[in-house]
């Protein structure tokens, strides 16, 4: 076997002990665009972070050592990152730039938002992001809903909410976050919210498709609670739970990878205030494996 | 054009003549003590500000006529009544531009570097036109207008002036624009004057005409003037004088860069887009009455102010003059000024020997002294008596005077002495579209440009007699859609390792330090640019080029936008990729269409005043909103809103 076809098997065993596994892409500012064959007029940010999990992927396969004194003992958490994108945050500096970190939760545990708040902090070495934004997971909307058919806005359950936002608010209470806020809402979701919660939202992310048509109310809404109206170009679902179990096979030939579930998606944005550039900006994904039911289905076989 | 201060009287040529030598060393001594000083500036953040030049038009509804109002300059006059009293946070400010019909405002502040800044630019400029209004008769308009299509034809102005021969205008010797139009600020009439008297005779400026079923082949006018005989070339249309081309409106906007090698960059990977914007925005086809066959003013303005003489031109043997000069003092940048452009300046540039050793020895970099050594190869043409010693320490006077009369399609702009205000980068060629929601779009646009060229470290450099050859084609008429342009293929470049562009597109192993071949290439070395359609280079093509407009949409998802300014930028740039694709017209398009089908004119390319009349009430109703014209553009949602 090549070294090449050594690393994959290396990664692969890592992989299939870990229940846990941790992606950093690194900065794809740059990197993104010099995939020339890649660049699509249309690329979604679907498309934009699948290419860049796999370039994660490929640099971490790249990166193991095959020196017999050095074989990486496999953990159950597993890190992935993509050793040579790094673009490091010079503390100085940190003041003309602006951390805004979106976070797509795949599910409503409370916790996600803390464990995603460290990892970003951690992997950015930084002391606190400037924003945050949760996307919660969707329930498809009701088409026979009027009211919500023009924002494509998801339906909300404020008791499912509410203790997700408590989180929120105490990494602001703890100095790691200064603005928090939501995705998707109608107006009448960012009343609720709003009248509600002890930090109020500041942020309420929408998507561009209907920036022209935004209803008034909301407009009013915002304006009078000063909460940021933001537009962001994400499909509803910005990777399915399958999407990334293909990419697993795909990608380290996982013998189980229908088990993995995504837990959480963030991506960060690293601006500089005064001069409009985009400094850097990432994905972390954290997924998990699902807890054995005892419905394994063989993809794998050893003889 | 830039005001000086003056003091003391104008001087004509032949008395600034010997005064030539000293005004051009002290100029480079003013610029190496200010350079000093700039060289530790701290960083400066991004600030930016468009300007746009307005025609005050007058309509004679009684007569079917139009005629440009020689009020601009006093309406300008009132119109800084607020700055001369010091008053602060003003909407806008007003200069005098070369002609007594036009006015030029910029917002009052400079914007800045936040998102939210391009929602305010349209609003901006409609505020401009509302401060104009207020001093206008009943019968004026203010229009941005590039050019006025019946400039320079009788009794073209209000008021009238009549011109029996080059006699009635002593400043310009016109046969057909009166000294009157011209700005009294002395600047401009002995700019004109001395233009004329440095060449040795009048300007000539031959634009080809459009050659429609009935116009006479050769097309030939017979002037009283027998200079205008000679001069004058058949199946051209004859222009003789500065006002033709600086009686014209554009659209041009400073940057400010964080420092000196930001806003060489910015400089640089300006240029070979100026080519394209230039046929984008072409917006004038009519001259003196006539149709023409360019779709733009850029060579109209270049032979407005050619002020280089018969030797300079190549036209008789050096003797006089040191040296031959390609280009008129108006014309495109002839270098670029980063470091690792150098291979990219492949055309001979005519340098000033003196200015370039003074730079040179004060350790001025090759690039940069070869830039100012090119500019110092053009004479001053405008001086005042008590304006010619001057502290070189604090003062930069003479500096000014010759980078300010090298008209380019890109100026790099020093900091002035005792201001806070940074490097700068002007982008000059844009012509002045009809409504704001146009203008607004196009400035949008380039600011968006190049804050995606700093974020994603592009590369858009090529040679620069590419450049040029794509000058030549843009003002074509339709250039637009029927011209290709050479545009650097692979844009996508520096900022990250090689090793990493193998890694993501093939699997090939490089050598440390040197670029492996991308799979698939040839032995040879694949060229650099390749011909593009505009359509190609603002939206892309799969496996050919990513596209302006996709590499902006791209930058926006990636910064914070709030949804007014995102509705508003989502307009500006719908508006310039269907300018690219055709769907929408081009100005100059609009403008061929609205005459050739108008029942008055005899397709003999005579624009008479009925047409023109026509054509500008047209124009003015689609500006004010009144009618729709769905074929320049859509129906815009306008988000956009004044911010106090």
């Amino acid at each position: 076997m090549s070294m090449e076809g050594d690393r994959a098997e290396v990664a692969r065993v890592m992989t299939s002990h870990a229940s846990v596994v941790q992606i950093h892409t690194g900065n794809i500012i740059n990197w993104n665009l010099l995939k020339k064959h890649k660049f699509h007029q249309n690329m979604t940010s679907t498309d934009e972070l699948m290419d860049s999990l796999h370039s994660a992927v490929q640099s971490w396969i790249g990166s193991i050592s095959l020196d017999p004194m050095n074989i990486p003992e496999p953990q159950s958490v597993l890190k992935v990152s993509n050793h040579e994108m790094k673009a490091p945050i010079d503390p100085d500096r940190r003041e003309s730039l602006k951390l805004s970190v979106k976070l797509f939760v795949y599910d409503w545990r409370p916790e996600l938002i803390r464990q995603a708040v460290d990892r970003v902090i951690h992997c950015l070495d930084v002391q606190k992001l400037d924003s945050l934004m949760v996307s919660f997971p969707i329930t498809p909307p009701s088409t026979l809903d009027a009211q919500n058919l023009n924002l494509n806005a998801p339906v909300v359950d404020m008791e499912k909410v509410k203790p997700v936002w408590k989180e929120l608010e105490s990494t602001v209470d703890s100095g790691h976050v200064s603005n928090i806020g939501v995705c998707d809402f109608d107006r009448m979701s960012l009343d609720q919210l709003y009248q509600w919660a002890r930090i109020k939202p500041s942020i309420n992310q929408i998507n561009l498709t209907n920036c022209c048509a935004v209803p008034n109310d909301l407009i009013q809404f915002s304006r009078e609670q000063s909460i940021q109206l933001l537009t962001h170009n994400d499909l509803p679902e910005i990777l399915s739970a399958r999407s990334f179990q293909g990419f697993m096979t795909e990608a380290i030939d996982d013998v189980d990878s229908v088990s993995w579930n995504p837990a959480f998606i963030a991506r960060y944005s690293v601006l500089v205030r005064n001069r409009g550039i985009v400094h850097s900006k990432g994905y972390l994904l954290a997924a998990e494996r699902r807890q054995d039911t005892g419905d394994q289905t063989e993809n794998y076989r050893f003889f | 054009m830039g005001l000086l201060d003056f003091d003391g009287d104008p001087l004509d040529w032949k008395d600034i003549e010997p005064h030539v030598e000293y005004v051009k060393h002290h100029g480079i001594l003013q610029f190496l003590n200010n350079y000093d000083r700039l060289m530790k500036r701290p960083e400066d953040s991004l600030k930016w500000g468009d300007e746009v030049e307005y025609m005050i038009v007058r309509f004679d509804h009684d007569n079917r006529r139009v005629q440009l109002s020689l009020r601009g300059e006093k309406i300008c006059e009132e119109l800084q009544e607020k700055e001369r009293k010091n008053m602060k946070n003003l909407v806008s400010l007003w200069r005098q531009e070369y002609a007594t019909y036009m006015v030029e405002g910029t917002p009052g502040m400079p914007y800045l570097g936040y998102m939210a800044q391009f929602n305010v630019v349209e609003a901006n400029m409609r505020m401009r036109r509302k401060e104009v209004q207020q001093y206008l008769k009943p019968d004026e308009q203010i229009m941005s207008l590039t050019v006025f299509p019946r400039l320079g034809c009788i009794d073209f102005t209000d008021p009238k002036h009549t011109i029996v021969g080059p006699e009635s205008n002593p400043v310009s010797r016109s046969l057909f624009f009166p000294d009157q139009a011209i700005c009294s600020h002395p600047r401009f009439p002995y700019l004109t004057q001395n233009i004329r008297k440095r060449r040795g005779e009048k300007v000539a400026i031959n634009i080809p005409i459009f050659k429609d079923k009935r116009t006479p082949s050769p097309f030939v006018e017979t002037f009283i003037d027998p200079e205008a005989n000679a001069a004058a070339k058949p199946d051209h249309i004859y222009m003789d004088c500065m006002g033709f081309g600086m009686g014209n409106c554009c659209l041009q906007m400073t940057f400010q860069a964080c420092n000196i090698e930001e806003a060489k960059l910015l400089y640089d990977q300006l240029a070979p887009v100026c080519p394209i914007m230039l046929a984008l925005s072409a917006a004038s086809p009519i001259y003196r009455g006539y149709l023409s066959d360019i779709d733009t003013r850029w060579q109209v303005i270049a032979g407005s102010v050619d002020d280089r003489t018969k030797e300079e031109r190549g036209l008789e043997p050096l003797n006089k003059n040191k040296m031959r000069i390609q280009k008129s003092r108006y014309d495109s940048i002839d270098s670029y000024l980063s470091q690792n452009s150098e291979i990219f300046n492949d055309i001979k540039v005519e340098i000033n020997d003196d200015a370039k050793k003074l730079l040179k020895d004060a350790g001025l970099d090759e690039l940069l002294a070869n830039h100012v050594a090119h500019l110092w190869t053009r004479d001053p043409l405008s001086l005042f008596s008590k304006k010619i010693e001057l502290d070189d320490e604090n003062e930069t006077d003479h500096f000014e005077n010759i980078q300010s009369t090298n008209w380019q399609s890109m100026r790099f702009k020093p900091p002035p002495p005792g201001s806070s205000i940074g490097w700068r980068v002007e982008f000059r060629v844009m012509e002045a579209q009809l409504t704001d929601f146009e203008n607004a779009a196009f400035v949008v646009f380039i600011v968006l440009l190049t804050r995606v060229i700093l974020t994603y470290k592009l590369d858009f450099l090529m040679p620069i007699s590419h450049v040029d050859k794509n000058m030549t084609c843009a003002q074509e008429n339709n250039a637009v859609k029927l011209q290709k342009f050479y545009f650097r293929k692979n844009v996508i470049t520096s900022g990250t390792p090689s090793c990493c562009t193998q890694l993501c597109s093939t699997n090939t192993v490089c050598q440390n330090g040197e670029e492996a071949s991308p799979i698939g290439s040839s032995q040879s070395k694949p060229a650099i640019c390749e011909k593009m359609s505009i359509d190609t280079i603002i939206n892309g093509k799969a496996n050919v080029f990513p596209g302006f407009i996709p590499l902006i949409r791209r930058y926006l998802d990636s910064v914070e936008i709030e949804v007014n300014a995102r509705c508003t930028i989502t307009e500006y740039l719908n508006l310039i990729s269907k300018r690219a694709t055709g769907e929408y017209m081009t100005a100059a398009q609009w403008m061929r269409h609205f005459v050739m089908s108008h029942p008055d004119y005899h397709q003999d390319s005579k624009v008479n005043d009925s047409v023109a009349y026509d054509l500008l009430v047209r124009c003015d109703q689609i500006e004010k909103g009144v009618v729709k014209c769905h074929q320049l553009f859509g129906i815009p949602q306008h988000k956009s809103e004044y911010i106090n």
